[in-house]
């Protein structure tokens, strides 16, 4: 892996559509579904790599363009793609999380309405975000992915939200996501945002969520870079609801 | 753990030191959770979620000398399992036959996975070189780590815990004027435990190769394209023959604007072991 090395290059992604199976014309309520070994609290208990699973069940006719409290669609951060246009969201729906650690497993529902299920067409994230931390919108908290298939799935797809499809790639658990750029969410000193002030909550007590292993270039653990800062590696899914 | 107390419980005649020897044998688990495309039985997948997870003991990890000075681990004693989720949500769970897989994990290369009679590196291997290595004689596949030290290679950006675990080896005492002065990594990265005797989590990105990858066109990431070939064999499970066969390796280049494509864009994995009584 080599992001200062990698030139340009367009191309399609006709693997990973084409795995990737066609809905049924009618809406139909998909369980989006991330899986990484990481570092979790639950209830004030801190589980060190413990297997997390976060699920949100809901409706692809719910994707939305994200949009400010004014209502105007928010423009990506990124330099690189400046504008409105790439971000996507799906509020409505039920989330909730499972921990797993030597054999025992605890799951947790997400009181309605902080989670959203998250989608970066310009800079390849997807996964969950949420309202809360400093901004009240975190686009990679609890769990979004960068790189791997999922990144590829993310630009390329053409309706990713939509799109059921299994995919791999690096797990963020970041409050102030992207941490390296100045001006937009993040910090801009490559630094999240310490989770413990913002728990999210749930019907087995507050979970916040940690990002142990990183790409660091100083000492104070400024990540290495908003993609490829994470050395955690993780799964995710969409899948049809299978009781419909 | 049995500690000094407990020795002082014991019957006469069974001395603390076999207990402690006693105390090494932990039952462990270790589970590899990643994306990937093959076949179990008669079915066959494509970007499929696939686990492999293996149930034994602490005490037969097997250790030799490793690459770049490092140490391999092997436990070959257990149960191991598949477990396949397609794209259609069709679930199916194999138990492999006594002796064809094993977990693997080679320190000083920072490459961790499943290893088997066809090939140390098959099923799945985290953390190889995206290059084929070495360049002009790549019979092999998985010789070294994707972050080298020999080149071309790649830094450890991105690629996971495995591989930065072995350059922080190589590299000790890293500091500003190591070869790479990018190998710094998190508190938690550094205290990872690099053997398969603890607990531990290993990550990487995915190869899935019996054979060697067919070479297409490097940008940046590593000249490694597809998996040509098939395993001469299925591994034997109680389901029929299991296959994995990577078709989608450093193929992928899609229009983001970093122009982060072909092996950036691979599926990756985690190698979660877990020993009973350890966080």
């Amino acid at each position: 892996m080599n992001k200062y090395f990698s030139p340009l290059r367009y191309g399609a992604c006709a693997l990973m559509v084409s795995a990737g199976l066609a809905l049924p014309a009618q809406a139909t309520s998909l369980v989006y579904e991330a899986t990484a070994v990481t570092d979790i609290k639950v209830n004030g208990h801190r589980y060190h790599n413990a297997t997390v699973t976060v699920s949100f069940t809901g409706n692809p006719a719910d994707v939305a363009q994200v949009v400010d409290g004014t209502g105007a669609v928010v423009a990506s951060g990124s330099g690189y793609c400046n504008g409105p246009g790439y971000f996507w969201w799906i509020k409505k729906g039920n989330a909730a999380v499972s921990v797993t650690s030597h054999g025992h497993t605890i799951v947790g529902h997400f009181a309605p309405g902080q989670l959203f299920v998250a989608l970066d067409t310009c800079n390849g994230g997807i996964g969950f975000g949420s309202f809360t931390g400093p901004n009240g919108l975190e686009p990679a908290y609890p769990l979004a992915y960068t790189l791997g298939t999922a990144m590829a799935f993310a630009e390329s797809t053409p309706n990713p939200l939509a799109t059921p499809a299994h995919m791999s790639g690096s797990p963020w658990s970041c409050i102030g996501y992207p941490p390296t750029f100045n001006g937009s969410n993040g910090q801009g000193n490559g630094l999240c945002v310490a989770p413990d002030t913002y728990p999210l909550h749930t019907d087995i007590g507050d979970v916040v969520f940690y990002l142990p292993y990183t790409n660091i270039i100083t000492a104070d653990g400024s990540i290495l870079g908003n993609h490829v800062g994470n050395l955690n590696q993780g799964t995710f899914s969409i899948q049809v609801v299978k009781d419909e | 753990m049995i500690n000094y107390k407990t020795c002082l419980r014991t019957l006469a005649g069974v001395s603390c030191a076999a207990l402690a020897a006693a105390a090494g044998a932990t039952p462990v688990v270790y589970t590899l959770r990643t994306v990937a495309d093959g076949k179990l039985g008669n079915h066959v997948f494509a970007e499929a979620l696939v686990t492999i997870q293996m149930r034994g003991d602490t005490a037969t990890v097997q250790k030799q000398a490793g690459s770049n000075g490092g140490v391999l681990y092997t436990n070959a004693t257990g149960t191991a399992t598949v477990t396949v989720t397609d794209g259609g949500g069709r679930t199916t769970t194999a138990t492999f036959a006594p002796g064809e897989v094993y977990v693997r994990y080679d320190a000083g290369s920072g490459i961790a996975g499943f290893g088997s009679p066809i090939s140390p590196s098959y099923p799945i291997a985290l953390g190889c070189d995206d290059y084929s290595f070495p360049a002009g004689s790549y019979t092999q596949d998985c010789t070294q780590g994707d972050w080298g030290p020999l080149g071309p290679s790649n830094s450890t950006y991105g690629n996971g815990t495995a591989n930065a675990l072995a350059a922080l080896a190589y590299y000790v005492p890293w500091s500003s004027t190591s070869p790479n002065p990018y190998y710094y990594y998190s508190a938690e990265t550094v205290a990872l435990p690099n053997n398969l005797t603890q607990s531990t989590l290993l990550t990487g990105i995915a190869h899935f190769c019996a054979t060697t990858y067919s070479i297409g066109t490097d940008v940046g990431t590593g000249d490694l394209s597809t998996c040509p070939s098939a395993a001469p064999r299925g591994l034997k499970t109680d389901h029929g023959g299991f296959f994995l066969q990577d078709q989608v390796g450093g193929t992928l280049a899609p229009p983001n604007p970093f122009g982060w494509g072909s092996w950036n864009n691979a599926n990756t994995g985690a190698l979660h072991v877990e020993v009973d009584g350890e966080d």
